[in-house]
């Protein structure tokens, strides 16, 4: 069963907090295939009262089931889940093209989707005559574009939550893998407004990103501190609730 | 009034696993381990961003 999630791309890891040689013994003694550590200390900050525990990450990095591994329902979400890291990896395969399109398709498959474009686009003006050539070109390039439109669309809901800052930082290193694609000048321009017409929202989620920040690196106490603070700024933006709901989970931190 | 410690009980047992257990939609803690087994693709969450991750918590008894 592991083997074909695998396959498909899941990574699995199984966290213990035995010893070296009790995790390496079984592993050996049971032949398990998977990513498998000892010595875990990582059950407080998941909440982890009682094994098994298991927890399903998104391309982001973000929770999307949690629960008990055994009772499935996570299975459901996977496939969805990985057609979305794919549509938001920076390698990418676009499929059966022409061979004027080598360079252009290894370009992508290394995540260089910048590079890719710029190939396309020379190769676009170098065989301006050949009709066919320039259609299917420019249907590469489109698959570029449609790849760029994913990830203005995670930015868009981030923006919706008032995460002004957050979607930000995502599309200048969006724009860095697009180095050189019309997508990274539209993002940079688009930074520049926010930046501008959303001043005060940047600076507020800045400001909540730097107290998760304080939270993941040990000190949930003084993270909740700059939280409240925020909070009462935020009153009646969208980045309200958001801010609500990061002190519920750094409060539960706080208290394990 | 009897039934009052009871309710608090029932209330607290409900509510403790739901608030300690990381919810759907936070953004998942750097993991802290030991020894790895099986050569993993990446020892940190961090090296792993942009891949779908299954985490789970188990012991070998």
């Amino acid at each position: 069963m592991w083997g074909e999630y695998e396959e498909k791309g899941l990574v699995i890891l199984a966290l213990s907090d035995e010893g070296k040689s009790t995790v390496g013994n079984f592993v050996e003694d049971f032949g398990m295939t998977y990513p498998t550590a000892s010595g875990a200390k990582s059950s407080r900050a998941y909440g982890v009262s009682g094994i098994p525990a298991a927890f399903l990450l998104g391309w982001d990095g973000r929770v999307l089931w949690q629960g008990n591994p055994l009772a499935a329902g996570w299975e459901g979400m996977l496939d969805e889940a990985l057609e979305e890291a794919r549509k938001m990896a920076d390698e990418w395969d676009p499929g059966e093209q022409p061979s004027y399109l080598k360079k252009a398709v290894s370009h992508a498959r290394k995540g260089d989707i910048g590079k890719a474009w710029k190939e396309a686009a020379s190769l676009s003006s170098k065989m301006v005559d050949d009709l066919e050539a320039t259609a299917k070109i420019k249907t590469f390039q489109s698959l570029i574009e449609e790849r760029a439109g994913y990830r203005s669309a995670y930015a868009e809901t981030m923006l919706q939550q008032g995460r002004v800052f957050e979607a930000c930082e995502f599309l200048a290193s969006s724009g860095k893998v697009f180095k050189g694609a019309p997508a990274e000048a539209a993002w940079n321009e688009q930074i520049k407004i926010l930046k501008k017409d959303q001043k005060e929202l940047y600076s507020l989620d800045k400001k909540r990103v730097d107290a998760l920040e304080k939270a993941a690196k040990g000190s949930p106490d003084k993270a909740l501190k700059s939280l409240e603070k925020l909070k009462e700024k935020a009153s009646g933006t969208p980045l309200y609730p958001i801010i609500q709901e990061d002190m519920g989970r750094v409060a539960a931190q706080a208290a394990r | 009034m009897s039934y009052l410690p009871t309710l608090g009980l029932a209330i607290g047992l409900m509510a403790t696993p739901l608030a300690a257990q990381l919810p759907v939609g936070s953004q998942a803690p750097e993991i802290e381990t030991g020894e790895w087994f099986n050569e993993p693709v990446g020892t940190t969450l961090e090296d792993l961003r942009g891949r779908v991750v299954f985490i789970e918590f188990w012991a070998t008894w």
